[in-house]
């Protein structure tokens, strides 16, 4: 006999059951491919594209003030063991004629490079050519503008309108980065790359240059070099060295935890395809409960009963796996894309698939099996005497281990602090579900008795028949509300905090960043129509020392008299930001918490930071909070940071509107009075937008795996209430015959699968608050910790949801009710 | 008061075309017990389903009082059961997770008669086939000839004017299958009901008024009592 042949027969007995069983096995299999597998290429990629975009140059000449001489250029070029690009910018505005767009939307940023073809700058070629001396633009750039090789564009400059044509399209990059519609350049400028010559005549800055990037040639020689460069810029006091940092953990901060909230929900549909093979197996060991009677009395012994039985789950699991990685390789392809574009990472890498396949694989294999045993096992405990005689067994009552296990794990998750805790919840509430499931069943009754009368009342005896079975459905979804419940309030919770914070730290409306701040260019802001008041700041990313490794710090030099007006940070020990400052010492500093965990040390201890005189010890005098710079950075005296760092220019000024004008209008006044020498201009508006977009988007990529996992629960309820339907076909039969409507019939089956889903989504939802309050005394992101709250909204969007699941699920089962055949029925065995 | 004329069933199967019933000629007379024979496969469900209306004949006319089963639509001949036929089946078929009351009221339920009404028909019907005590049972509770009276009593909830019987003692030992027909009897003399009975058992036959006996399809013999014997 050949087993195999035999199980499928044996699983063709029920199509349906068969084909809504492996569903949920290909949707498990497939998201847990598709999250390890994604994950995986971006743990790999992450730092490499952040090697790739800041690791073209090891080393930076900066200057003291705006800009240096071009000889200091010419020297390096001499120096043995490296290659170097000369870098000057300057920003202006296209001259180009686009319908419906405004002066701000012609914002270009204009670099000129030394050499266009070099490592350090890595462009990659889409059509012409980089040594033709005329402007690169990218291929996104090229898109908007509908412009092409050999197309010349004209720019405004110190000399008139200046026209130059493109020489070469580049693959979009980081260096180049610009807006991707005329919609967007109200707020992002365009970048155009021409030679340094063009620049510094258009200009007039022949000879200046702002930035020289150095790259070793050779790795080992990177020590080499470092120190001819420390020697140069020891001779020169307008200049100084600073290496390249790339910083991936600040770069890419709380990014495990995104990860780890992914994994959870890939791995959360196998978990719950485990629920719906277990169910479906149990109620088919049942429906054959006679014929393996029969087998047992012509010989055949439990373990072949149970062999049979096995290859069965075996032809299930390989088929669900195998159609299960298929889909997953999609699956995984889009949601790469997805967190490649969340994180702004603009590279094709290949995706990482070996983890991923081998996991799922495994998954996808074993789970089924596991979840199986049970059945498996009765399947050879059949009792011949009991199954031909007919005779009912008894009744399992609820064990009450069960509901002591239940409340352990679910206290359990009191004292994990960490998102796994999820993990003991979901069994502890799987365990209790039973219990909940009852009550709840309990209170339905008189409910539906009272609005849906006899179709109410059968429906509600119902969902008290097949116990075990039914709160075993209605448990998968009651998962995924909860999941849903949680993944949703944290993002709305996560953005309420993040906008509160970036609001009280912006430091004002607006932050308006100059090539360099002249002047007599605050007199002019503060002379805008619409600007109450105006301050600038510097700001410098000083390399510091953590643990023996270099880091970047972002320091801001802040006024003691004006940061209680312009505050870039809030306190912690109650004192006002003026104090905070005034107190500071020459060699001290206050660190954001962030970067203060990040260190490790506590208050009063030193840092080491980068100074004009190489590394020297600050004191950190305090921590504070603040959202700028994504809410990373230093704050130290404005006198004492210019002593310190040397330097002698300013790029960003903070204004605080007039009451009685529209943000837009106050950047629209301010762009009028400096037009193109604005480089960027944003408002907090601006970062709770960005922000709550990649938090967002984030929060979405999950829930949609937890969405999908929902779809296992809706499989779950449409196999159980085919399967009650089978059992209680005669019953059906006789109800037509006394007279019951199909209409009748129909009303109670869609009213029994909606009592399950609402069983779970109200359950659901409570465990869901639960989760959302136990991870509100220790889930911190960016140090920010998020208040309990429960939000109308997302619930009442989340249970309808829940509650339409059920109720598309009970349509099918409902219509196969309807249309039995009543003399079938009547005869059926 | 039931006319059936020629009437013909063809079931249609994988394996092919059968016909269950052919050109089936059968008048009975209002408040008459009739009892249907015959071996396996002779048509007797067949023909008990067609006078319930749970099926359509694939040819000719079956009229019960003043209605054409064939003119009717699905809905109507559900509706027509409710009002007019009472099903008892050899397995009883009472819903399990019901009462005894409930499983009688099922039908006056879905006919969302007043609830007071309900209470007042079913505790009439609880003592007309004595199960007076028994309100509250469940099936599992009761013995197959108890639960069989149940069945009964459900049948009657409408005040029907047919009652078709399939094998109503097929699963009773003999004094409870006893008990049932005397009951049936009594039924049909007293509120002149009219009783429709598929029996293997012959025993089960003689309570009945007349006895057709079906094979292959067709009538092949009435026997009706005349004094103290089947003519």
């Amino acid at each position: 006999m050949n087993l195999l042949s035999v199980a499928w027969r044996n699983l063709m007995r029920r199509k349906l059951r068969t084909v809504l069983t492996m569903l949920s096995i290909i949707i498990g299999v497939a998201s847990t491919f598709a999250v390890v597998a994604s994950v995986d290429t971006a743990k790999k990629t992450f730092p490499l594209y952040l090697e790739n975009i800041l690791g073209k140059s090891d080393f930076m000449i900066l200057g003291t003030e705006a800009y240096f001489s071009e000889d200091v250029h010419d020297t390096v070029q001499a120096m043995d063991g490296v290659a170097s690009v000369a870098v000057l910018k300057e920003s202006t505005k296209l001259v180009m004629e686009a319908e419906g767009t405004t002066e701000i939307q012609k914002r270009v940023d204009l670099t000129g490079y030394s050499d266009l073809d070099t490592a350090l700058t890595d462009f990659k070629v889409v059509e012409g050519s980089l040594t033709e001396g005329g402007a690169v633009i990218t291929d996104r750039t090229a898109n908007v503008w509908k412009t092409k090789v050999g197309d010349t564009i004209s720019l405004e400059t110190d000399h008139g309108i200046q026209e130059i044509q493109i020489s070469a399209i580049v693959k979009y990059t980081v260096e180049l980065m610009g807006p991707s519609s005329w919609m967007m350049a109200k707020y992002h400028p365009w970048s155009v790359v021409v030679p340094l010559s063009d620049l510094q005549s258009w200009f007039d800055l022949s000879g200046q240059i702002q930035v020289i990037q150095v790259k070793a040639l050779n790795g080992s020689e990177k020590e080499a070099a470092q120190r001819q460069l420390d020697a140069l810029a020891d001779t020169q006091d307008n200049i100084y060295m600073q290496p390249v940092i790339i910083d991936f953990e600040t770069q890419f901060k709380d990014v495990d935890t995104f990860f780890m909230a992914l994994y959870i929900a890939g791995f959360l549909g196998i978990a719950l395809s485990a629920f719906v093979i277990f169910n479906s197996l149990y109620v088919s060991i049942q429906e054959r409960k006679k014929e393996f009677a029969a087998m047992k009395t012509i010989g055949y012994t439990p373990n072949q009963l149970r062999t049979f039985v096995l290859y069965e789950v075996l032809l299930l699991s390989v088929i669900g796996t195998v159609v299960g990685l298929t889909v997953g390789y999609g699956l995984a392809l889009l949601l790469k894309a997805v967190i490649f574009m969340l994180f702004g990472i603009h590279e094709a890498a290949t995706i990482e698939l070996t983890k991923g396949l081998v996991i799922a694989a495994a998954a996808g294999a074993i789970i089924p099996v596991l979840a199986a045993l049970y059945p498996i096992r009765k399947a050879g405990k059949v009792s011949v005497i009991d199954s031909l005689k007919e005779i009912q067994t008894e009744k399992t009552s609820l064990r009450h281990w069960q509901w002591a296990a239940g409340v352990l794990l679910i206290l359990s998750g009191f004292f994990i602090k960490n998102l796994f805790l999820v993990v003991p919840l979901l069994i502890g509430v799987a365990l209790l579900y039973p219990y909940l499931f009852r009550l709840f069943v309990t209170a339905l009754k008189p409910v539906y008795r009272a609005l849906f009368r006899f179709s109410g009342e059968v429906a509600g005896r119902n969902l008290s028949r097949n116990l075990g079975r039914t709160s075993m459905t209605s448990v998968i979804l009651c998962m995924g509300i909860a999941m849903i419940v949680l993944m949703s309030s944290l993002n709305s919770a996560l953005i309420q905090t993040y906008e509160r914070m970036i609001f009280s730290t912006y430091g004002g409306n607006l932050d308006v960043m100059l090539h360099h701040v002249e002047p007599d260019d605050i007199a002019k802001l503060k002379a805008t129509e619409g600007v109450a008041d105006a301050v600038t700041y510097p700001k410098q990313d000083i390399v510091w020392l953590v643990d023996g490794q270099k880091r970047k710090l972002p320091v801001y030099g802040v006024g003691a008299e004006w940061i209680d007006r312009f505050p870039l940070f809030t306190g912690t020990t109650g004192a006002s930001q003026g104090e905070i400052i005034e107190q500071l010492a020459p060699n001290e500093i206050v660190l954001d918490r962030v970067s203060f965990q990040l260190w490790g040390g506590t208050v009063g201890e030193y840092i080491q930071l980068d100074t004009l005189n190489g590394m020297q010890p600050f004191k950190v005098a305090g921590i504070v909070d603040t959202m700028k710079n994504n809410g990373f950075g230093a704050f130290m005296n404005i006198e004492h940071f210019r002593e310190s760092f040397g330097v002698k220019y300013e790029r960003n000024a903070l204004v605080l509107k007039e009451e009685d004008i529209s943000p837009l209008q106050l950047r629209e006044n301010i762009f009028g009075q400096f037009g193109s020498r604005i480089m960027e201009m944003f408002g907090p508006e601006d970062w709770v937008s960005v922000i709550g977009s990649v938090y967002t988007g984030s929060f979405g990529v999950i829930n949609f795996l937890i969405i999908l996992s929902t779809v296992i629960s809706g499989i779950g309820i449409t196999n159980t209430l085919l399967m009650n339907i089978m059992e209680r076909i005669r019953e059906l039969g006789m109800m037509r015959a006394v007279g019951v409507t199909r209409g009748q019939i129909v009303r109670t089956v869609l009213l029994e699968g909606f009592g399950i889903g609402l069983t779970a989504t109200v359950i659901g939802s409570l465990f869901g608050i639960l989760l959302i309050y136990i991870t509100s005394t220790f889930l911190e992101i960016q140090s920010l910790t998020f208040q309990f709250g429960v939000s109308g909204t997302i619930m009442t969007i989340i249970v309808i949801f829940g509650l339409a699941v059920s109720l598309i699920s009970s349509f099918l089962p409902a219509s196969r009710a309807a249309k039995t055949q009543l003399s079938e029925a009547l005869r059926y065995e | 008061m039931i006319k059936l004329e020629k009437v013909t069933k063809v079931y249609t199967t994988d394996a092919g075309s059968f016909t269950a019933l052919q050109e089936t000629d059968l008048h009975i007379r209002k408040g008459e017990f009739v009892a249907i024979m015959g071996p396996s496969g002779s048509g007797k469900s067949t023909l008990l389903q067609l006078l319930g209306g749970l099926d359509l004949p694939t040819s000719g006319s079956i009229r019960i009082g003043d209605t054409l089963l064939q003119t009717l639509n699905e809905k109507e001949r559900t509706l027509f059961r409710r009002t007019k036929v009472g099903f008892v089946f050899q397995n009883y078929q009472l819903l399990p997770m019901m009462t005894v009351a409930e499983n009688i009221a099922l039908a006056l339920a879905a006919n969302k008669t007043p609830k007071n009404e309900i209470q007042q028909t079913v505790a009439r019907l609880i003592r007309e086939v004595n199960l007076e005590g028994k309100a509250s049972s469940y099936p599992s509770q009761l013995s197959g000839g108890q639960q069989q009276r149940v069945a009964i009593a459900r049948a009657l909830a409408m005040k029907p004017a047919l009652i078709l019987a399939d094998e109503p003692t097929g699963n009773l030992d003999r004094k409870n299958g006893e008990d049932v027909l005397r009951l049936l009897s009594r039924l049909q003399r007293e509120e002149q009901i009219t009783v429709v009975m598929v029996t293997h058992d012959r025993n089960a036959a003689e309570s009945a008024d007349r006895i057709i006996t079906l094979q292959d399809g067709a009538i092949v013999r009435q026997a009706e009592w005349e004094g103290a014997g089947l003519r």
